[in-house]
């Protein structure tokens, strides 16, 4: 049996490539036992003793998109039954990139129907954003209910001055390009604002330099507007690592020695969430979170005594400034939210309806109606 | 100047970047790789402006002889040591990520056992902060109470049979509970009670017949499932909408220089 098991060749079979435009699909069969993973390898002129890895996957396929004009490029496939036992493929022949080979993209057309469902929602949101907005401006200003974790600022700031401990703030670990990270930068400058009144000191560990730089700006701000300039510390808004669970020991060592009086956590979170807040928990801070990470949601409600849930992050920076036409402006979302449910209401209809053989039409051309690209 | 400038740019590349999702055509289908292309080499420079940060950080520490400055000093070995073995490898291989690099060993043995280590730490946090959650304070926290006994008992092997005494305690204890608080009342209300206490006994007692606690342990990756194929899945997909259209407005906030809290 277990010769037989031995005499198993498990190397990836039939190695394809396929020159597309300018890139690379490889293609291979699987072996006859269960594979871990398989890694692509490529050499680039021959260099085959300097393999580059180009990535792990279990598929039977991958698209290499990096490659160049002029360089002969062979692959190597690597089989992984388990963590260390591996065999690879034979190294394929060359493939090379001819200097003049280009995609033919142009005789696409210069609008993609496929999204013109997105258009229209765009439209129409645009709309009642600006409709809402000018209204606003206009004395209208819509009733926003009261955001608990908001509201909660002044009090975490004032609990934490009154221990004498310092607050401690992170943005998480997404780039300056989401717009979680920037609400959670607008959200930083009011806390910075609060913080120089009372004169504490503000923490704000960051992953990212770019976000590092941009809450230095948004941290000196908020002094400067509340008129103490002079306790502004550069040397506070510091950077730890690009990494995530690196960024996550970092801000738990700065938490466990420093003792925050209160903790906020406003921006993009992964698993690293509920590893800072359940330690800053412990140390007896108050928490307030804020994340459009659905899945991290959970874990900040639970650890966290306030957590602004999704779209109230974006509405938050909104709500602190009291502008009456930032404020209009969230009221377009509700009324954006009734036309959904009620296009969600009507499709569950017609979908059920057509399940009996009623309305099979209009429910087909209901659903193709706001079918977007191949989904 | 200061600020209109920049929201002139945002407005500028907002609204181009939002036309050119709709132009499936070259070489418009190229500019977001381009502008991201633009955004990996500010950042490349920007990581200078981090690393000196992170070092100026830890060396004031230590000269200001800090209680803590060992982690300082620890950090900063440490730093020069990747920093000088990275240099070192991609000299002698070609590049420190390469099959065969000893800085690929470095990373194997000792920065992802620390990562993994700092990972792991995450199934005592969920204990800890389980524990806070399932305490059954009020009606809502029971209902996470039980809908979440019920999720992980439906997603572990004989899940299903573990969760068959947890029942049987449930029911006889809410049972008597409730037929004890029936004897302190009297006509309509007691009645009501006792016939409560009676069906929730009835049933906890009735585990005891296999043909009933067999078809239950079945039931229980089945409910599993559906709580998180339909209530999971509905409350996920409504805070999505939400998410979706806050972004929007957010985004059209800071493109039309309605919001500018984010410049000075």
């Amino acid at each position: 049996m277990f010769l037989f098991i031995f005499s198993i060749a498990f190397e990836a079979e039939s190695l394809k490539l396929i020159l597309d435009g300018n890139k690379v699909i490889l293609k291979w069969k699987s072996p006859p036992v269960e594979v871990k993973k398989y890694e692509v390898y490529r050499a680039d002129n021959n260099q085959k003793d300097h393999p580059i890895l180009l990535a792990q996957t279990k598929n039977t396929e991958f698209t290499d998109s990096t490659i160049k004009p002029n360089i002969k490029y062979s692959y190597l496939i690597r089989t992984y039954i388990d963590d260390t036992t591996y065999a690879d493929t034979k190294w394929s022949d060359n493939v090379i990139l001819a200097l003049n080979v280009k995609e033919n993209k142009n005789n696409k057309p210069y609008f993609d129907f496929q999204k013109l469902p997105v258009l229209i929602f765009l439209l129409v949101f645009g709309f009642l954003f600006f409709l809402f907005y000018y209204l606003a401006r206009l004395g209208k200003v819509p009733y926003i209910r009261k955001i608990a974790g908001l509201e909660a600022i002044d009090d975490a700031v004032g609990r934490a001055t009154e221990m004498g401990r310092p607050i401690i703030y992170t943005t998480g670990i997404s780039t300056l390009s989401d717009p979680a990270i920037i609400a959670g930068i607008a959200i930083l400058k009011y806390v910075a604002k609060k913080v120089a009144s009372y004169g504490i000191d503000l923490i704000v560990p960051n992953n990212d330099p770019l976000i590092m730089i941009a809450s230095r700006e948004a941290v000196k701000e908020g002094y400067t507007e509340a008129g103490r300039p002079d306790l502004y510390k550069e040397n506070n808004i510091m950077f730890l690592t690009t990494e995530q669970f690196g960024f996550a020991a970092g801000f738990n060592g700065i938490v466990i020695r420093g003792k925050p009086g209160a903790a906020f956590y406003q921006g993009y979170f992964y698993a690293e969430s509920l590893l800072m807040a359940e330690t800053s928990y412990n140390v007896g801070a108050i928490n307030i979170a804020g994340t459009t990470a659905i899945t991290q949601l959970p874990f900040f409600i639970v650890s966290c005594d306030y957590t602004l849930i999704g779209e109230e992050l974006y509405a938050a920076s909104a709500y602190l400034s009291k502008n009456p036409s930032e404020i209009g402006t969230i009221k377009s979302e509700d009324i954006a939210k009734v036309i959904i449910i009620i296009i969600i209401l009507v499709g569950a209809l017609l979908t059920t309806l057509s399940e009996y053989n009623f309305l099979s039409e209009i429910s087909n051309a209901y659903k193709s109606a706001f079918k977007v690209g191949r989904f | 100047m200061q600020v209109q400038l920049p929201v002139l740019v945002t407005f500028i590349s907002g609204i181009a970047i939002m036309a050119l999702f709709f132009i499936p055509r070259e070489p418009f289908t190229q500019v977001e790789q381009l502008t991201t292309r633009w955004y990996v080499i500010v950042s490349g420079f920007a990581l200078l402006l981090g690393i000196d940060s992170l070092l100026l950080y830890h060396w004031r520490k230590i000269k200001r002889n800090d209680k803590d400055k060992f982690y300082s000093i620890i950090l900063i070995i440490s730093f020069f040591i990747a920093l000088l073995w990275g240099f070192w490898a991609w000299y002698k291989h070609g590049a420190p990520f390469i099959s065969g690099s000893s800085y690929l060993w470095l990373f194997r043995n000792v920065y992802l056992p620390l990562d993994a280590t700092m990972f792991s730490l995450l199934a005592f946090f969920i204990a800890s902060a389980a524990y806070r959650a399932f305490r059954a304070r009020n009606l809502e926290s029971t209902l996470l109470l039980i809908s979440a006994a019920i999720v992980m008992m439906g997603r572990v092997p004989f899940g299903g049979y573990i969760f068959l005494p947890f029942f049987l305690l449930f029911m006889v204890l809410t049972g008597s509970y409730i037929f004890y608080i029936g004897t302190k009342y009297t006509g309509y209300n007691s009645i009501v009670r006792y016939i409560l206490g009676s069906i929730l006994l009835f049933f906890g007692i009735l585990v005891f017949y296999p043909g009933f606690s067999n078809v239950l342990a079945q039931f229980i990756p089945v409910l599993s499932d559906w709580i998180m194929n339909y209530p999971n899945s509905a409350g996920q997909r409504a805070i999505a909408i939400g998410l979706y259209l806050g972004s929007i407005a957010f985004s059209l906030r800071i493109i039309f220089g309605i919001e500018r809290g984010y410049i000075r």
